[in-house]
């Protein structure tokens, strides 16, 4: 299961697979064996592995378990890739319990990620990102989060102050007074981390067939 | 994962996948998925619990702000987001003669005062308990109550739509319900009233005229009754630079070169001059480009015709909307003007003849 997968994630021959069957491996500790390393394709799989299996929206800051599955095996990130991160930079230990590690995805592991991946392989999730009035904030929201729900995918929210010639024309003021903490904890996009020119477009032709399928069998 | 925007989800037709009676439903169950602030919740169970006025309620959201007060009062485009006062009024005739009961929402107060003491409307503004409130909170008030109602008449503002998805409804607009020409009638017999109430702001009713210009799907006054409509725009919010601009416009079509001319050329010459500054907005909408995109092909063809002061108005537009080759010739034109005082002004607005 692994190694189909992961072939699937990272076609570079002659490697081993870094995802190991839980309960036949025992994970080591994981810290940065070389001063300097390089990123890597493989790296990169390992994280997008555990950001689709653990349903992690890939952003700069993402958390992302060693731990995984895939249908319903146990995985773990193999020790020598864990380390090869931390190495390279990619991610930096977020938490650092042996075997249950996370790794926090840095801003140019992120870049990354994003230049070295299929893009086919990744799933969408929905940002709704608006900059006038109130309503139309929401109504966005609304429409992001309901095709999240239909798609089964992420929601993610960009709150940008309003555009200063709409001020004292709408009521919008930050989002913290607008959501509830642990609202924005799950969704919030703070402005200066969201770049536009790293989103893939949705016009693409793959992405857009992938969201049409999935509405279809919503209906 | 990976990002994609609503926006580009939002160009397959979703009502079509999804089945127009399924959307409503969804999009309310999202919206009831919004973890709002503790004040915000507040305002929303407000909204919720508070009595409607009795009988068969029909929204009329009106909206005004930034469109009939800010910015946008200079555009053409965004003028179907809002209601005209003298629709409003028709309206809530009309929706009091079949037994139901209007209710407003805006944010014109002097406006809704008049349209509920005058003419028998209800007012959002008066449901609710809401001193304290913030912006915040009554907005939200505002479209959860819009939500609760069983019709909703409105422009298309993000704010009515998304009333009109929490009531599993669709917004029926104004150019649903009256055909251009009856609701140029309308508007015309309402601005020529000379009982008007004060309460009706001018903006308001320079708005009204160039709502009819808008329902129309006019850019400039072709007949006589957009030309009276513009008269009373510009009597009304004699400061518009934009309806100076469309007057101009309209001169130059109906062969009044010199008066266009005239026009522009005083708009040009003052001092700190807002016809400048709006020849040069460069913010566009997809659909309709810059404020002035709609205008500039015709102008151009008046310029290539001879005159100056339209060559110098697209001189001025190409150029900072980067059309380098357009703006090119423009300024050729330009080059052959012998008129000094045309000279001077286009050497002190362009800065490709500055030098």
């Amino acid at each position: 299961v692994a190694e189909d997968w992961f072939a699937a994630l990272c076609p570079v021959p002659g490697k081993s697979v870094p995802l190991k069957y839980l309960p036949e491996f025992k994970p080591e500790k994981l810290y940065a064996n070389r001063e300097k390393l390089s990123m890597s394709a493989r790296q990169a799989a390992a994280l997008a592995a555990s950001a689709i299996s653990n349903r992690v929206v890939l952003e700069p800051g993402a958390i992302l378990p060693r731990r995984l599955s895939r249908k319903g095996f146990q995985f773990t990130m193999e020790n020598g890739v864990g380390r090869d991160i931390l190495s390279s930079g990619m991610a930096t230990l977020s938490s650092d319990q042996t075997g249950a590690e996370e790794f926090g995805l840095t801003s140019t592991g992120f870049d990354y990620l994003l230049d070295s991946l299929d893009q086919n392989i990744l799933e969408p999730v929905f940002i709704a990102h608006r900059n006038d009035g109130l309503g139309a904030r929401l109504g966005a929201m609304v429409s992001a989060m309901m095709l999240a729900e239909l798609t089964d995918v992420g929601f993610r929210l960009v709150w940008p102050q309003i555009r200063r010639s709409m001020n004292g024309f709408h009521p919008v003021t930050d989002a913290g007074e607008i959501f509830a903490g642990d609202f924005l904890q799950a969704h919030l996009i703070a402005q200066e981390d969201f770049d536009e020119s790293r989103l893939v477009a949705f016009d693409d032709e793959v992405a857009r067939h992938r969201v049409r399928d999935a509405l279809r069998r919503a209906r | 994962m990976i990002s994609v925007q609503t926006r580009h989800v939002l160009n397959p037709p979703i009502k079509q996948l999804l089945g127009v009676e399924s959307v409503g439903p969804r999009m309310a169950e999202a919206f009831a998925g919004i973890g709002f602030s503790a004040p915000m919740e507040d305002a929303r169970a407000m909204a919720a619990g508070v009595a409607l006025p009795a009988g068969d309620v029909t929204a009329i959201h009106l909206r005004a702000s930034d469109i009939v007060y800010g910015p946008y009062s200079k555009r053409q485009f965004f003028g179907h987001k809002v209601i005209p006062y003298p629709l409003a009024i028709d309206l809530i005739a009309r929706l009091r003669a079949g037994g139901t009961t209007p209710l407003l929402f805006g944010e014109d107060a002097d406006l809704l005062a008049h349209l509920r003491d005058e003419h028998g409307a209800y007012c959002a503004d008066d449901i609710g308990d809401r001193a304290g409130f913030s912006p915040n909170q009554n907005a939200l008030f505002d479209i959860c109550l819009l939500g609760r109602c069983g019709r909703i008449i409105g422009g298309r503002s993000g704010f009515c739509q998304l009333g009109a998805r929490i009531a599993r409804i669709e917004v029926e607009t104004p150019e649903s319900l009256y055909e251009a020409d009856e609701a140029g009638g309308i508007i015309e017999r309402h601005l020529s009233d000379p009982d008007a109430s004060p309460l009706i702001s001018g903006k308001q009713k320079a708005f009204a005229a160039r709502y009819a210009f808008v329902l129309a799907g006019e850019t400039i006054a072709r007949d006589e009754r957009f030309w009276r409509l513009l008269e009373l725009a510009r009597e009304n919010d004699p400061e518009n630079v934009f309806l100076q601009f469309v007057h101009a416009c309209s001169l130059y079509e109906a062969g009044k070169a010199s008066e266009a001319e005239t026009m522009l050329s005083d708009g040009l010459s003052a001092g700190i001059s807002t016809l400048y500054f709006l020849l040069r907005t460069t913010d566009k909408t997809v659909q309709w480009g810059t404020p002035c995109a709609p205008y500039m092909d015709a102008l151009a063809a008046q310029a290539r015709a001879g005159h100056p002061v339209a060559a110098l108005c697209c001189a001025i537009h190409f150029t900072a909307t980067r059309q380098d080759d357009r703006a090119e010739r423009m300024v050729a034109i330009l080059g052959r003007v012998s008129d000094p005082e045309i000279r001077r002004v286009a050497a002190r607005l362009l800065p490709q003849l500055s030098s």
